[in-house]
């Protein structure tokens, strides 16, 4: 269980294994990143993803608070929080397969949306780009599965 | 979710101690710690001088006062400790060595300091309690080395959050402020310990207690594990004097060994949380604490003030019983909320501040759907626009309010929506929806607004007055085909006179479909769904009879009839032929084995999906570099099939595009991995039974196994032929649309004007009204015009009009983005613009357009801004310069 965000101790120090997508890019660059993405409002209480729908894109949050959930009823619980500057739904944009869980937001806020079918234009027009958020996201990918390696060790 | 009990200043849940509240200014907090400091002081002295009272001063009221600080307000403590005071006065006179905590100290600290703690409460009971100058030496050296500590190792680490002998009773007991008390003393942070406590005290224990490392976690555990029954052996083995000391010590172990096997027996067989037993056993050493420790300072209060106290100890047993209980369920409650907060994957983050500034600029209307997402576009954003940019399930047709696919009820904010013009209006009327319904291609929004994908279907529309009066000579009206010529014919008949009997013939077995939308039957999942353009029950209202899956087999002239393949026969006044055309298939050797395909009709459409369905090579030619042809070679390509493009002339949408606007389609289609070859056409198709491979006019051989032919249509016209009425290609009509006999109208792709056929679908709508109003008695007129082309949902927007091919004289305004993947030309003559080509922009470039429908002439002002290279009159989002109307 990784509680490292809790002790931040220096803000403007970063943790070895965090993952900033697109960390170091330029301004032009994060302006085609905005051209092809879709700047999406949402309110409190709103299920911005929700599970089981293909909807293949990818959400970065400009603002606002949201939490996963996952199941129904009385087995629904909170997965985790998503916080301002939280990228999300990778998992779909990556495979095209549906949503896994839902996400709901808690405050007021906006994301930025890239659906696949922007992505693909980009890739022809700013093929470095494009490069570069598909090198990211794998990089996510992995370290997600590495910590689930990690985890599942630790529990056998 | 907020969990009850629970309170978090900053709304964090988990706030760290720079988010966390001081209560009070921090310079206080300073000078209490120094008077603590003092009093402890003034106390040592006492333990020597006046041992009785300030030994009850001391164990009996100050120190069994600490477990309920250190439970209901611990960062009261942790900044008024006076060993804490003594350990930080290094750091604040900046003589600290401030070195690093040696290893061994930061892996094993807490053993010590376990250790340390087990010590003390067993000496209190073999001699402390008894001796002042022992406790006074006691306190010495615990002051001297806490101040060592603080001269040597940098913040805390040298004892308060490494040694200190109450750090875990701290911990354990202050996992879940009641009040929460930011550190006053690590100003900055030094970052000197793992998990540490004065940094995020409520997530301090919890981080321990699921640490990854099992010894650094099992110290903790031990602890907790043996804290109620060093509690209970304190209060319950009797002080040294009754008993030998080694008994004493060895019964007291004796409960702390008890106690630990009670923990890990339940840890063991219980399958609890990390952190569920631990603040259980934690409450009951409380509670534990305060039933017999009661007893004890009733006792030392009699002995410091005099009188009863004994008053006291049931309030006070049954007090801290329910605190000890309110704390548990918090403390557990705060476990969950930990559990989601960092169970799930870690979410990635993304420096926000890059995007903020890279997306400052756009502050356009924000479009908010109902039961659905929000979503801000570039002022004059079409709502069909605006609702496929957020990804909705929305129809869409010809673009230009003509069609019918896409309406939706505007919720909020219909003043701020571009003005309903005719033919919108027209289309709505059709659809039968009045009020607030607007049809989402053609509103644009300049400000935000609120709507609904559902049209609603309760605003009716209200028919307008006929213009004039309806020829009573015309009683009935037959109109083959049942495609939006033949509908809009109806439609408007039937507005112009009410009372004629019209009869709708059409071979399809579909009532009105969107034909220009049968790509998605092509590689969407929703089949028929959502293509169908009018309410079901829009026939009966109107009063027409529609025949479906039904053929004309014979028009008889002089009869007036018509013959049905049924063999009904049915009589007209007038008749209007409206049934389009077919697709043309050019001569192509052995066409019409399986996997050659045409599209024209939605069977076409689901036969060549069922087909693709089942290959395993995989590879389509499409014969045909049209509309029709690209939309076709995309639908496949989102199919996954590997699309080879062959078109007959040297460029692709040659009637739509110049040559340098088609250079850039071709790169587009190219670089997504359609190959497009010009200059050939499909010769021959081979294979057994089924396609193999097709050869084409220069002696290629393409293997595939889909060959779909999108050559153009041909005009069915055959009918007409058979009826003996004036036919080139199609059937030739005037500018009020009718054939060669004067009661015979035909409109839409079957119709011929000045020697143009143009397979369009506003063209047809045009048509079908001006046929219509003369049917009914009044006069229209059609003027022939070259017709929008649009291109869409292929990934790049196509919006071409007008004259596109330049003349001698022109002006002409042309522009190729470096990038090379977007093109735009305007073509003015006269200051009026008469053409236009943009290729990769959306929405707003129709503006171009609309000022050429309206002739628009440009000021000289605007003229010049336009070919300085400046196109923002044209972006339609920025104000207008003056323009005078022609």
């Amino acid at each position: 269980m990784d509680t490292s965000i809790f002790f931040r101790y220096d803000p403007s120090a970063r943790a070895e294994d965090e993952v900033v997508f697109l960390d170091g890019c330029s301004e032009s660059d994060w302006q085609h990143l905005t051209e092809f993405g879709e700047r999406m409002p949402f309110t409190n209480g709103e299920v911005v993803i929700r599970q089981g729908d293909r909807d293949r894109s990818l959400l970065i949050v400009l603002d606002g608070e949201l939490q996963t959930m996952v199941g129904n009823g009385r087995k629904r619980r909170r997965l985790s929080a998503v916080p301002t500057g939280s990228v999300i739904g990778e998992l779909s944009f990556l495979d095209g397969g549906a949503r896994s869980a839902d996400v709901v937001a808690e405050t007021d806020g906006e994301v930025l949306r890239l659906d696949f079918d922007a992505y693909e234009t980009l890739v022809h027009r700013h093929p470095e780009l494009a490069h570069r958020i598909l090198l990211d996201l794998s990089r996510i990918a992995v370290m997600r599965l590495r910590r689930l390696t990690t985890t599942v060790a630790e529990r056998t | 979710m907020r969990l009850p009990f629970v309170s978090a200043p900053s709304g964090a849940a988990f706030p760290n101690y720079l988010e966390m509240p001081a209560r009070i200014p921090l310079a206080a907090w300073r000078v209490i710690r120094y008077v603590a400091l003092v009093a402890l002081m003034g106390i040592i002295v006492a333990l020597f001088v006046r041992p009785t009272t300030a030994l009850a001063v001391f164990w009996g009221l100050a120190v069994p006062v600490l477990p309920l600080v250190f439970l209901i307000a611990p960062g009261s403590w942790r900044n008024v400790c006076p060993l804490a005071a003594a350990n930080q006065s290094s750091r604040q006179f900046g003589v600290s060595k401030e070195a690093m905590a040696p290893a061994w100290l930061r892996d094993h600290g807490f053993a010590f300091s376990t250790f340390l703690f087990i010590s003390l409460v067993l000496s209190r009971k073999v001699l402390l309690n008894r001796s002042g100058p022992a406790t006074a030496v006691v306190l010495i050296v615990l002051l001297a080395s806490a101040a060592a500590g603080g001269y040597f190792l940098k913040g805390k680490s040298g004892w308060c959050s490494s040694i200190c002998p109450l750090l875990p009773v701290q911990r354990a007991y202050g996992q879940s402020p009641f009040i929460g008390v930011a550190n006053a003393h690590c100003r900055p942070c030094l970052g000197c310990t793992k998990n540490c406590y004065d940094f995020n005290p409520r997530v301090s224990y919890l981080a321990d207690m699921n640490d990854g490392d099992p010894t650094f976690r099992g110290y903790r555990r031990l602890f907790i594990g043996a804290f109620p029954g060093l509690v209970l052996g304190y209060f319950m083995v009797p002080d040294a004097g009754q008993l030998p000391a080694l008994q004493v010590l060895g019964r007291t172990l004796l409960w702390v060994a008890g106690s630990l096997a009670l923990f890990f027996l339940l840890d063991t067989y219980g399958r609890f949380q990390n952190n569920t037993l631990p603040p259980l056993f934690g409450a009951v050493a409380f509670s534990a604490f305060y039933w017999n420790g009661s007893v004890r300072v009733a006792r030392a209060l009699t002995k410091v003030f005099g009188g009863t106290w004994t008053w006291l100890i049931d309030p006070v047993r049954a007090a801290t019983i329910v605190l000890a209980a309110v704390w548990l369920i918090r403390t557990l409650l705060v476990q969950r909320r930990f559990i989601d907060e960092v169970g799930g994957p870690a979410p990635v983050r993304v420096d926000i501040s890059n995007v903020r500034r890279a997306g400052a600029s756009g502050s356009g209307p924000t479009i908010t759907f109902a039961d659905g997402p929000a979503i801000e576009v570039p002022s004059g954003t079409s709502l069909l626009e605006a609702a496929e940019r957020a990804s909705l399930s929305i129809a869409s047709g010809c673009r230009m309010g003509v069609c019918g696919a896409d309406p939706v009820a505007v919720l909020e904010g219909a003043e701020f929506l571009s003005p309903i013009r005719r033919e919108e209006a027209d289309t709505l009327e059709r659809l039968g929806l009045g009020g607030h319904n607007r049809m989402a291609c053609v509103a644009r929004a300049t400000e935000g607004c609120a709507v609904s994908l559902q049209p609603d279907r309760n605003a009716k529309s209200v028919p307008a007055a006929p213009a004039f009066t309806p020829d009573p000579t015309v009683e009935r009206v037959v109109i083959v085909g049942n495609g939006i010529a033949g509908v809009t014919v109806a439609d408007f008949l039937r507005r112009a006179h009410p009372d004629c009997a019209i009869d709708i013939v059409g071979d399809e077995p579909h009532l009105l479909y969107n034909r220009m939308a049968i790509g998605r039957l092509i590689h969407g999942r929703q089949g028929m769904q959502g293509l169908y353009l009018l309410p079901e029950d829009w026939y009966d209202n109107h009063r027409v009879t529609s025949w479906l899956n039904t053929r004309v087999s014979f028009i008889d002239r002089p009869a007036q009839t018509v013959r049905l393949g049924t063999g009904e026969v049915l009589p007209y006044d007038r008749l209007v032929i409206a049934c389009g055309g077919r697709s043309t298939v050019p001569a192509i050797e052995g066409f019409g084995l399986l996997g050659t395909f045409v599209l024209r009709e939605a069977a076409d459409a689901m036969k060549l999906r069922q087909h693709v369905q089942q290959l395993d090579r995989r590879i389509a030619v499409v014969a045909g570099g049209g509309l029709l042809g690209l939309e076709a070679a995309h639908a496949l390509h989102q199919l996954g099939l590997t699309v080879i493009v062959a078109e007959r002339s040297d460029r692709l949408l040659r009637r739509a595009l110049d040559p340098a606007g088609s250079a850039v389609l071709r790169a587009y289609f190219e670089h997504h991995g359609i190959r497009i070859v010009t200059n050939i056409e499909v010769q021959s198709v081979h294979g057994e039974q089924k396609l193999d491979s097709v050869v084409t006019t220069d002696g290629e051989t393409l293997p595939c196994d889909v060959l779909l032919v999108a050559a153009g249509v041909t005009p069915n016209n055959a009918l007409a032929v058979g009826a003996q009425l004036e036919v080139r290609r199609g059937i030739v009509v005037d500018n009020t649309l009718q054939t060669s006999d004067p009661r015979v109208y035909a409109v839409g792709d079957v119709a011929e004007y000045e020697g143009q056929i143009w397979g369009l679908w506003p063209v047809a709508v045009q048509q079908a009204r001006v046929a219509a109003t003369n049917i009914a008695g009044g006069h229209a007129e059609y003027e022939g015009d070259i017709p929008v082309t649009l291109l869409k949902g292929v990934g790049l927007d196509m919006l071409s009009f007008g004259r596109i091919e330049d003349q001698e004289g022109d002006l002409v305004i042309s522009e190729t983005a470096e990038t090379g993947h977007r093109y735009r030309k305007i073509i003015i003559v006269d200051g009026r613009i008469v053409g236009g080509v943009f290729l990769g922009y959306s929405d707003p470039s129709q503006q171009a357009q609309e000022w050429r429908d309206q002739g628009v002439i440009l000021s000289d002002e605007t003229l010049a801004t336009l070919t300085s290279g400046d196109w923002s009159p044209l972006d339609g989002t920025k104000p207008v310069p003056r323009l005078v109307p022609a």
